[in-house]
């Protein structure tokens, strides 16, 4: 058994709760709807606020339904892999980490929303926020005990993308004017959006994949006699 | 002094054996695990599972605890102190002997 091996055991053992990836994909998918739904041009006539009321229940009750997925998807998993429970100090480190994030995430809000207020700028700063992305899953990567190199390629995703959001070659707008039926007058909010929204999707998968090659070993067949004898 | 090699028979052979090292890696990566859990790592039969999960809980190094949640038979294994301590020490043991591997140079070549 290789070291490879033993922490990727460990790895998995420990964030097992996490690595469930396929409970977090529809999560991903609503926001992927949402950025589409951003990408649509604003029809003339319409109201503003009622249609953005519309979108907001919309997108509450996809979350709804993603949280109700997300319970179902949990009893596929016990089902199939059976259960951890986590250690005192391994929930510890977890609540931390999402209260951490939880606040980094507010204080750029309100310093995004403080700016928009003060000054006299119109869209968010994307380039920031999606390099701020990609170190965010750098950091997510070596905190989980640097195993899931899958997390170093969204970062570089993120930063690939802030990269041409600065030089002016963002494909994500590129698409949004070559589409005939998208208009790029959100392409911020799009391409932010829609990147956390594929991210979300791309790691659920990755960490599904990762956690059924650890856990997929169907048990051996049972011997018609008595177990065989295990080595001392 | 000893080859590296011939220091590895001293390796406890309870903790090496590959199915026990894995269980006993994830065992103390968490509180506890279930059956299945361990089942679905190490890819072995009940029986076989069982008989492993006997020898550590012989040694004191794990604990094994019978429910029923309803009518379902639920089985929780979880470390125990000495196990931990026992697994931490292997880890040392195999950390020391990849260091001398590293700068062993057999006796006549020198």
């Amino acid at each position: 058994m290789s070291e490879q091996q033993l922490q990727r055991i460990q790895f998995v053992t420990t964030y097992y709760d996490w690595l469930q990836g396929l409970r977090f994909v529809p999560f991903g998918l609503v926001q992927l709807g949402f950025a589409a739904w951003l990408a649509l041009p604003r029809p003339e006539g319409v109201d503003v606020k009622a249609r953005m009321g519309a979108a907001m229940l919309v997108m509450l009750g996809g979350m709804l339904l993603a949280t109700a997925l997300y319970a179902l998807v949990g009893a596929y998993y016990r089902r199939r892999f059976g259960v951890v429970r986590r250690s005192a100090t391994t929930h510890q480190r977890m609540q931390k980490a999402l209260m951490g994030s939880t606040v980094v995430g507010l204080v750029v809000g309100l310093v995004t929303a403080w700016l928009r207020k003060a000054t006299d700028f119109t869209e968010p700063p994307l380039t920031g926020f999606l390099l701020l992305s990609g170190l965010a899953m750098v950091w997510y990567w070596d905190w989980s005990g640097r195993v899931a190199r899958h997390y170093l390629g969204v970062a570089a995703g993120f930063v690939l993308l802030g990269v041409l959001q600065a030089v002016d070659a963002s494909p994500v707008y590129a698409l949004l004017r070559t589409l005939p039926f998208t208009s790029d007058s959100h392409g911020a909010a799009v391409t932010l959006t829609g990147s956390w929204g594929a991210a979300v999707v791309i790691m659920g998968l990755l960490d599904h994949r990762l956690l059924a090659r650890t856990l997929g070993h169907e048990p051996e067949p049972e011997p018609d006699s008595a177990p065989e004898e295990v080595p001392e | 002094m000893k080859a590296p090699f011939e220091e590895l028979a001293t390796l406890d052979r309870l903790i090496h054996e590959p199915a026990r090292l894995a269980l006993l890696t994830a065992l103390t990566s968490c509180e506890s695990a279930d059956f299945l859990y361990l089942q679905r790592l190490t890819g072995l039969s009940k029986g076989n599972l069982s008989s492993h999960l006997s020898k550590l809980e012989e040694v004191g190094f794990v604990t094994v605890e019978k429910q029923f949640k309803g009518k379902t038979p639920l089985t929780r294994i979880a470390v125990t102190d000495k196990g931990r301590e026992a697994v931490e020490q292997h880890w040392q043991q195999l950390e020391q002997l990849r260091s001398k591997a590293k700068h062993w140079v057999p006796q006549g070549t020198e």
